[in-house]
């Protein structure tokens, strides 16, 4: 498990990232989330919520209701092209301090 | 007189048994009550709670236990309310904010232009009954109905003309609060999406009132001779200035304050 500072700090970038591949709603991004760290991130609905809300009103993030295969209305959100480059920025830090930490730790840092 | 204890066991048995749409009423109830949670926020717990229910009932447990276990996973509504608060104090103020804007702009609106056409058709229907008010007398006998008192009442009783310009916005609240409107509130919607389209229909509508206000005048008053009680053009125009520096203030405070988000991106 995931120290609770790390969960709260890393959901920005996390959440912008699963929009940039494709809209989505509050509950697949849990599942993906989960299924991704191999349940080591269980990002509670408390949690994910608030932070969608305040991207959005960031204007990182936009939503839309929309209506689902199943005939169930769904709060669907999507990156904005400010939320792009806001992840281009988020992406660059955090890869700072990975290869910051890669290199202490003697392991192959990643190109940024 | 007391119950027959079959009739108890009746009731004992139609309450446990389980309807899950009663079960979900009961927790949007219970979320209903939170003071921090938006409508939409509500909505939108409310599409994860089923989705969380569809998802456990497919992996093989009843209605019953997918309900309280995805009620379980979700966290109970005052927690949830708190969680959503924390993120963001000042936005529930803001949100608080912006419907009290919503509200000044509604009540301006109403006392300004269809108060205006409800003035004219009062003066209409007093007319009528002033020219064709002529019931038989036989029945006058009987229902005591007089043309003046019509007059009386909807031109010179105050209480008529106060219960007149607030009941019908009392009404108003009232089926706001029952949620009997939503459909008229989700069309209005539409110039609520951007904040550009807002300001752009408000900028629309306020430069149509105004001039229509400021032309009404120059047509009643342009002519006309200063007369004690009636005030003059120049007090006429500098009065529309003045309301439209107001209303032009609000509906920028009103964009300002707006819950929306930024234009979806361009797929690369």
């Amino acid at each position: 498990m995931l120290a609770k500072d790390l969960v709260a700090a890393s959901s920005k970038p996390m959440v912008l990232s699963i929009l940039a591949e494709g809209e989505t709603y509050g509950y697949e991004i849990i599942q993906k989330v989960r299924d991704l760290s191999g349940g080591d991130i269980e990002w509670s609905e408390g949690t994910l919520y608030p932070v969608l809300h305040r991207l959005e009103r960031e204007g990182l993030i936009a939503s839309e209701w929309k209506e689902a295969e199943t005939g169930r209305e769904r709060k669907y959100y999507f990156l904005t092209s400010k939320g792009h480059k806001t992840l281009k920025g988020e992406r660059q830090q955090w890869l700072k301090v990975h290869n910051t930490l890669c290199k202490l730790w003697k392991l192959d840092p990643v190109s940024i | 007189m007391a119950e027959s204890p079959q009739h108890t066991v009746q009731i004992m048995e139609t309450r446990s048994r389980f309807d899950l749409k009663d079960a979900i009423e009961g927790w949007r109830n219970q979320l209903a009550a939170q003071p921090g949670l938006t409508p939409d926020n509500r909505r939108e717990l409310e599409t994860h709670l089923q989705d969380s229910i569809a998802t456990l009932r497919r992996s093989g447990l009843t209605e019953e236990e997918s309900f309280w276990l995805a009620c379980r996973r979700v966290g109970q509504p005052h927690q949830l309310a708190e969680e959503f608060a924390k993120v963001d104090p000042v936005g529930v103020w803001r949100d608080r904010l912006f419907w009290m804007a919503i509200g000044i702009g509604v009540i301006r609106l109403w006392f300004g232009f269809p108060a205006y056409l409800l003035d004219r058709l009062r003066f209409g229907i007093i007319r009528l009954c002033a020219v064709n008010f002529h019931l038989p007398d036989w029945i006058l006998f009987y229902v005591p109905l007089r043309t003046e008192w019509i007059t009386e009442l909807m031109l010179r009783n105050q209480v008529f003309g106060i219960l007149f310009r607030w009941v019908p916005l009392i009404c108003l609240v009232a089926l706001l609060a029952t949620g009997r409107i939503g459909r008229v509130l989700s069309a209005l919607r539409f110039f609520f999406k951007t904040r550009a389209r807002f300001l752009l229909t408000a900028a629309a509508a306020l430069a149509v009132y105004y001039g229509w206000a400021v032309s009404a005048a120059i047509r009643t008053l342009g002519d006309a001779a200063p007369t004690p009680g009636i005030p003059s053009l120049d007090f006429a125009i500098q009065l529309a200035m003045g309301n439209a520096i107001i209303s032009a203030l609000l509906v920028g405070l009103i964009a300002w304050l707006m819950p929306i988000g930024g234009a979806p991106a361009q797929q690369a």
